[in-house]
């Protein structure tokens, strides 16, 4: 586990779970697993990063928006984390 | 029951109308935008067709500047688009509107609607801010953050200018007063702010619809009834006839006159565009869109292809092959027809109509449509351009196989995702392609071979991806030995055409090869 909260990861798996629209629930999937391998598409990217900003309150900068950011759940925490900094 | 297919107005606008015999309502059925207003066209197609047996009329069109209407700049056209649309179907006699609009098309739906109007929003944007915020994200994922050129923005399919930005972005989704107002929202989905005076119904199958390649979007077949019977309901006025629209069949450009024509046995809807000074001699290009999408392409870049190549002399023809766009009637369960037999008769037909000769003939397409270029018909072209190829079988699947399989491929067992992960990484060339031999996947040679046969030269344009597959497939062995092929890379990994500088290089390298083909 990183150093990540442990907030930021239950706001990620609940904006998955409803928005991922992914072919395995999320309680399955590890925090390094590969969300594009299970079905993630640049839709459900788009509308899971919406959710994840408004249960944080957060905005993810243009230069985070891209596969690597929505690749695992670890690559979303460290975009959290990158996002608050950079608010 | 009556359909029509023509321009009117100025900025002409397309439009497909249908009438019943006698109606009160008329729905306006807003396009979305983008490569929303692509993977929906099927689907709204049969809402009209069910308005039409509710006795109920339609109309379906491109804003001006957009799709198959005359070329326009300005930033209100999307809204005067759907007014226009409205006016057309006063003038059929119609004594009641509606205004539809699904996802993005919301916005304008929303902003048109006066009071005494219906409005129906269909899984609506919150706002357009909020939808302009959701493309360009989804746009900067794809195309990278590159994707603003000469001050204009590619969105997904989707030029705009700062202009158009400005006023999609201003759009605060409101509801008309005094009128009925149905909200048709996702499961789970609540209505958008300012929207909750409506009736709030859930309809399914809005993500399978929209949110998904062209290639594997599923009718929503119980969402369109639902609209379709709730509009229904809402029939206040008494039945009059109504009377033919006033649509031109031609549209006449500066350098070019487009027609609507529908080709062959099954009638497939079709756009020529001719140069003004066209006579016997003057080549065809046969333009084939990608996947099994209608006639226009990602960015309407079909459509100003088709428009640029009558400026250089050369005419030519978009068709909706079966189960795309406009042809044959919708049915919920129709096959995808992706790499058939039914697709290479709809080319035979489509030239035996226009009786073209192969010295006069190019054909061209963007992915799927190129593999359909590249295959055997009823004359030899002179010319072929493959854009993008990712399919190199000489044989024809049989009809919804090619589908079946993607869909196939996307559901994994337990472990599987391991070893796809470590495929898509360390697999070595030898083993792609011995799995593409197992999986039947077809090496380019033969191919290859058969267009050279037929055509006086073959173009194979690249990206990155296509580029990949055609060295694993043994294109380049394969085409080092064979006379008349050509290869171009245009160093892009934008595959759909979705950012406006591929879509230009890609315009520019099938003007230079037709003019070269039939020295113009």
């Amino acid at each position: 586990m990183s150093d990540h909260t442990y907030e930021d990861r239950l706001a990620i798996r609940e904006a998955l779970q409803q928005f991922g629209r992914l072919n395995r629930p999320v309680a399955q999937l590890s925090d390094d697993s590969d969300l594009f391998a299970v079905g993630f598409t640049s839709h459900a990217t788009v509308n899971v990063m919406l959710a994840i900003e408004d249960a944080l309150d957060i905005e993810f900068p243009d230069e985070l928006l891209n596969r690597s950011t929505f690749a695992s759940i670890d690559s979303l925490a460290g975009a959290v984390q990158l996002s608050r900094g950079q608010l | 029951m009556s359909n029509h297919h023509g321009w009117f107005g100025d900025p002409a606008i397309l439009a497909a109308v249908q009438l019943p015999p006698r109606a009160s309502l008329g729905v306006v059925l807003c396009p979305p935008l983008g490569q929303e207003g692509v993977i929906a066209y099927r689907g709204l197609r049969l809402l009209a067709d069910q308005l039409q047996q509710r006795d109920i009329a339609s109309i379906r069109y491109d804003p001006p500047g957009h799709g198959d209407s005359a070329p326009s700049d300005d930033p209100e056209a999307f809204f005067d688009g759907a007014r226009r649309a409205a006016d057309l179907l006063r003038s059929c006699g119609c004594s009641e509107i509606c205004f539809v609009g699904l996802s993005s098309a919301s916005l304008i739906a929303s902003e048109v609607t006066q009071p005494g109007d219906l409005l129906v929003l269909w899984s609506p944007q919150p706002s357009g801010r909020s939808w302009l915020r959701k493309a360009r994200t989804l746009a900067t994922l794809e195309l990278g953050t590159g994707r603003i050129s000469d001050g204009i923005e590619s969105l997904i399919g989707l030029e705009l200018t700062s202009a158009e930005a400005e006023r999609l972005g201003a759009v605060k989704l409101r509801l008309p007063e005094g009128a009925p107002a149905l909200v048709a929202v996702r499961a789970g989905e609540a209505a958008p702010p300012g929207l909750t005076e409506a009736e709030v119904v859930e309809v399914p199958g809005t993500a399978e619809f929209l949110d998904t390649p062209s290639m594997t979007s599923v009718l929503p077949a119980e969402a369109i009834t639902t609209i379709a019977d709730w509009l229904a309901d809402h029939v206040s006025g008494s039945l009059t006839d109504l009377v033919a629209p006033a649509l031109r069949p031609e549209l006449e450009l500066e350098n070019a006159v487009e027609r609507v024509r529908w080709l062959g046995p099954n009638g497939l809807f079709a756009i020529e565009c001719m140069p003004k000074d066209a006579d016997e001699n003057t080549p065809l290009v046969l333009l084939h869109s990608g996947a099994a999408e209608h006639r226009i392409g990602a960015g309407d870049y079909q459509v100003r292809l088709a428009r640029l190549l009558a400026e250089d002399g050369a005419a030519s023809v978009r068709a909706d092959r079966r189960s795309a766009g406009e042809t044959g009637t919708v049915r919920t369960d129709e096959p995808s027809l992706f790499y058939s037999g039914e697709w290479m008769a709809d080319q035979d037909a489509i030239i035996a109509a226009l009786g073209v000769s192969g010295e006069r003939l190019a054909l061209t397409g963007l992915c799927a449509g190129g593999w359909l270029a590249g295959q055997r018909t009823v004359v030899d072209p002179r010319l072929i351009v493959d854009i993008h190829p990712l399919e190199y079988r000489i044989d024809p699947a049989p009809a919804g196989e090619y589908v079946d399989e993607i869909t196939t491929e996307a559901t994994q067992l337990p472990g599987e995702e391991a070893l796809r992960h470590w495929y898509r990484r360390f697999a070595p060339v030898w083993l792609r392609q011995l799995r593409d031999r197992w999986k039947g996947r077809a090496p380019a040679g033969p191919f290859l071979v058969s267009a050279t046969k037929r055509a006086g030269h073959t173009v194979l344009i690249f990206s990155d991806l296509e580029k990949m597959i055609f060295e694993r497939r043994g294109g380049p062995q394969a085409a080092a030995r064979l006379d008349g092929i050509e290869l171009v890379d245009v160093g892009s990994s934008d595959h759909a055409l979705y950012a406006r500088p591929t879509r230009e290089r890609i315009i520019a390298e099938v003007r230079a090869q037709v003019a070269k083909a039939f020295q113009l």
